[in-house]
């Protein structure tokens, strides 16, 4: 790394691997990208690109070619490889993209021993790095193309994240026929995962270790998001240091980020070696520029990893990277589908009466919805679980605690409250981590009474280190068993004894879904039962009003009764009782009772249009009037009064016997309070679009619909009258008056344009007649 | 007692029956005044410009349009009438209505009976206190 601090030992002097000890505590600052040295497999050599002269090479060029590093340094390097090979690498790097890309570009055979190797070029910061790798260039190959385009294909199959990693792994496995290839994935706090693993049968499976953050140093983090593929053949080898150690033209170490004979730090050979791994190959996975995770393949025994291999490694870590995003998305959009219908479900029962603790119900469940262990409702002041949850009073504790920051999620709408550590922020969950310690809680109410939480179990699982020699070190390392899967596992337990998966922001996001549903929910029941609660009241306030009017109004003529019965009885008693008296008195009761019966009849008249239902059609009003009419005829009272229809009605859709009662209702009383000479009362209706002087500017009703009208040229009624007309056994004269009547009749017809939702209206000027409006608002909506 | 001849008891009643049970508690208590009948309140205040005196007045709430606290609301601020104790004697006995009389100024509130010997009873009653234990 570029940032060396004082206190490491490479501060004052180029670092290199061979010079330098690295230790557990400073490796997170170890230079890896200039390690000084390389892998001693190979020979490294770094030239001038203007010139191409040599300015560094591996110390053991002498060993592997047969010639010293001093006959090379300066000189050109068509030194080794000859005029016609020099000449080639300059054409190869004037045309291809070299920068950071290592190419394999020929074989040849060098050096004094004749020794076949594969020449691997690429530039970095100008300067000019060629590795020369060891081959049997007869060799027959695999045609890794053939290999790689299958492996394409099978990845392209795979539906969750696993599966692609499981056939990652296979054929990764395929192709470098290594001993066992982890996929190993990177959680947010930095530590590790195996996922998915292949493996030669007789190796005890890693599947489901975890490492903590510091086991893959910082650096190394670094580095993988720049390469594809990591080779170490043999993790036991020596390394070589370049010669001379500083670039000449630039005085810096020799950055070798992108050199597969790059050396590796001690901390990873040791550790390896600690596993009794022989060899190693790393493959990144990188997702939206960060490092989602390794592919990291084990050899038991050093090995090889030619180019053709790393080559078709490389382009599956790229399909791999490619593909994964489309494959995790994939799978968050069937989770959160799978998620939202488990919600629904769930609160598609609650919807059916209201009742939260319905939530925990199986099933689906709460559980079907968000993964975890256990889910809890605190509703009217009970628990309802589902699950493992903590004991009740522990839950109840845990909501007083949950409470400040449950109220400022309610405030910020945005906001669930998740921990996948909760026994940290609140230590009596330490208690139950086993079964909580993550908790997500959504508040479904403004002070937080209700509310849902979901749990999650700790996530330490235990690995079962089975007796597998292979897998434990006979010898450990200078830095002891710290280097070992089973103290890393161990170190990763410990830092993550009560804590739980995390929450994602897909959970999250479903908590406040349901949540936002639930209050909906919630709320409009109670709005609902509000909405009742004051229809009842107002209904029930009428009731009183409406009983009372009535049993008075009742009771008038039974005192009459009671009064001439009293009298008759006193007449008899007395002995001065005519029988023309009491037959006076006794008619007098039988017209009381006949007064009263009729009063009765309104009564119960009233209340049945209430209660029937309506039987809408449509009906040609002109019929309806016509019917009406004809109904008036029999009475005696309208001999000299004519009705008016200034147009043919509409047709409507309505009940015809009740429109034809409210015609006659009103008409009816246009005839009888009637002093004129002429009487005439007129049936018309208004259009909304028409406009009608008629219509009163205070008129309750929005001019969306038909008004229908009845006007007289009667009596009038007094602004003051104007809402007592239509008050049960309400009158404003005397009985006798105007032919009499119970009272009832604008009552009945309000109630009667009421139940077809419309609205019952009147203007009126004293002495010159009333105009009743109505509207049918049932028959518009019908329209 | 000292009878003002001259002077009407006026029944504010638009019930028949009703009226003629004033009329006998009237006659039992053999009340020196004449009652005057009206059967609303329109027609209590016509009664009221008519220059007629009062000795007091029996209301019936429950009338055709105007209720009777519309009337005794003409009656109270009628300089010749305003101190005329009026008594109502109505079908209902509910706390608005009550309310209403006794912010117009009524000056006590009876409840009529199904029965013809409590309402003979209940008048006479009033009869005897308004004209005979109450100096006029």
């Amino acid at each position: 790394m570029q940032t060396v601090s004082n206190d490491v030992p490479w501060s004052a002097a180029p670092y290199s691997i061979k010079r330098h000890g690295v230790q557990i505590t400073n490796c997170d600052s170890e230079p890896v990208q200039t390690p000084g040295c390389i892998q001693s497999h190979g020979v490294l050599l770094a030239f001038r690109l203007v010139d191409l002269s040599i300015q560094q090479v591996s110390e053991n060029v002498g060993r592997l070619l047969g010639v010293q590093a001093d006959d090379l340094l300066g000189k050109p390097l068509a030194t080794l490889l000859g005029a016609s090979g020099a000449q080639r690498l300059r054409a190869f790097l004037e045309s291809e993209p070299t920068d950071r890309n290592p190419m394999h570009y020929q074989d040849l055979t060098l050096g004094s021993k004749n020794a076949g190797f594969h020449l691997i070029v690429h530039t970095n910061d100008g300067v000019g790095l060629l590795e020369l790798e060891p081959a049997e260039l007869d060799a027959a190959e695999p045609d890794y193309y053939s290999l790689v385009k299958k492996s394409i294909f099978r990845l392209q199959s795979a539906k969750t994240v696993h599966e692609f990693c499981q056939v990652t792994c296979d054929e990764v496995r395929q192709l470098t026929g290594l001993d066992r290839v982890m996929a190993y994935l990177f959680h947010e706090d930095g530590s590790g995962e195996v996922i998915a693993e292949a493996r030669r049968e007789d190796l005890h499976s890693w599947a489901g270790l975890h490492y903590p953050a510091h086991d893959i140093p910082q650096p190394a983090r670094e580095i993988f998001k720049r390469i594809w593929i990591r080779p170490l053949p043999d993790a036991s080898g020596a390394v070589a240091e370049m010669a001379p150690l500083v670039n000449p033209d630039t005085g810096l170490g020799l950055d070798m980020t992108y050199c597969s004979l790059r050396g590796a730090s001690v901390m990873y050979t040791e550790y390896l070696r600690n596993m009794g791994v022989g060899a190693s190959l790393t493959l990144s996975i990188r997702h939206a520029g960060s490092l989602w995770g390794l592919i990291a393949g084990h050899h038991l025994t050093a090995t090889s990893f030619p180019w053709q291999v790393r080559a078709a490694c490389e382009l599956l870590a790229q399909t791999v990277s490619l593909q994964l995003a489309a494959v995790e998305e994939r799978e968050h959009e069937r989770y959160r589908a799978r998620m939202q219908a488990a919600h629904l479900t769930t609160l598609a029962r609650v919807a059916q009466n209201g009742d939260l603790s319905r939530l925990t119900e199986p099933s689906p469940s709460l559980l079907d919805g968000i993964q975890s262990g256990g889910a809890a409702v605190y509703h009217h002041g009970e628990w309802f679980t589902t699950g493992d949850v903590p004991g009740r009073s522990e839950l109840t504790a845990l909501a007083e605690w949950l409470q400040p920051a449950l109220s400022s999620a309610v405030t910020q709408p945005q906001r669930v409250y998740a921990t996948d550590r909760l026994s940290e922020v609140y230590p009596a969950a330490a208690a139950y981590a086993e079964v909580a310690s993550g908790v997500l809680a959504v508040p479904l109410s403004r002070a937080a009474r209700h509310l849902i939480l979901w749990f999650r179990p700790a996530v330490a699982r235990t690995v079962t280190w089975a007796g597998n020699p292979a897998d434990s070190p006979t010898v450990l390392g200078p830095h002891g068993p710290r280097l070992t899967p089973r103290s890393s596992f161990a170190l990763w337990q410990q830092s993550v004894a009560a804590r739980s998966r995390p929450w994602t922001l897909a959970e999250r996001e479903a908590a406040l879904y349901l949540r936002t549903l639930v209050m909906d929910l919630v709320v409009s029941r109670v709005e609902e039962l509000a909405a009742l609660n004051a229809d009842l009241a107002s209904s029930n306030e009428e009731l009183d009003a409406f009983a009372y009017v009535a049993s008075h109004d009742l009771k008038e003529p039974l005192r009459g009764i009671h009064r001439h019965a009293a009298l008759l009885k006193r007449d008899i008693r007395e002995g001065r009782a005519s029988d023309a008296q009491a037959i006076e008195r006794l008619d007098a009761v039988t017209r009381l009772t006949v007064r009263m019966d009729g009063l009765l009849d309104a009564l119960l008249h009233f209340s049945r249009v209430g209660r029937l239902e309506l039987q809408p059609q449509m009906e040609d009003l002109n019929t309806v009037l016509a019917e009406s009419i004809e109904m008036l005829g029999t009475q005696p009272a309208d001999a000299a009064c004519s009705i008016r229809v200034p147009r043919s009605l509409p047709t409507v859709l309505g009940d015809r016997v009740r429109i034809r009662e409210i015609f006659t209702n009103l008409i009816s009383n246009g005839i009888k309070y009637n002093d004129k000479p002429e009487r005439w009362v007129e049936v018309g209706y208004i259009e909304p679009h028409e406009s009608a002087s008629l219509v009163a500017s205070d008129t309750p009703t929005v001019r969306t619909q038909t008004i229908y009208y009845v006007r007289d040229n009667g009596i009038g009624i007094a602004v003051k009258h104007r809402a007592q007309v239509f008050g049960i056994f309400k009158r404003l004269h005397p009985r006798d008056a105007f032919g009499g009547g119970s009272g009832a009749g604008l009552t009945i017809a309000r109630r009667l344009v009421e139940r077809h939702g419309g609205l019952l209206w009147l203007t009126s000027a004293l002495g010159e007649g009333s105009t009743f409006f109505f509207t049918l608002s049932a028959t518009e909506a019908g329209r | 007692m000292i009878p003002d001849a001259a002077a009407r008891i006026l029944v504010v009643e638009d019930s028949d029956e009703d009226y003629d049970t004033t009329e006998d508690a009237a006659a039992r208590q053999q009340v020196p005044y004449a009652l005057v009948r009206v059967l609303t309140a329109e027609e209590g205040r016509a009664a009221l410009m008519t220059g007629q005196r009062f000795r007091l007045v029996i209301l019936d709430n429950s009338l055709p349009g105007d209720q009777g606290d519309v009337f005794l609301c003409a009656l109270r601020s009628h300089p010749m009438h305003c101190r005329v104790p009026v008594v109502a004697f109505t079908a209902s006995g509910r706390q608005p209505e009550r309310d209403a009389l006794h912010t117009a100024g009524v000056n006590a509130f009876h409840v009529k009976s199904v029965s013809y010997e409590d309402n003979l009873w209940t008048l006479e009653m009033i009869f005897t206190y308004w004209l005979r234990a109450v100096a006029g």
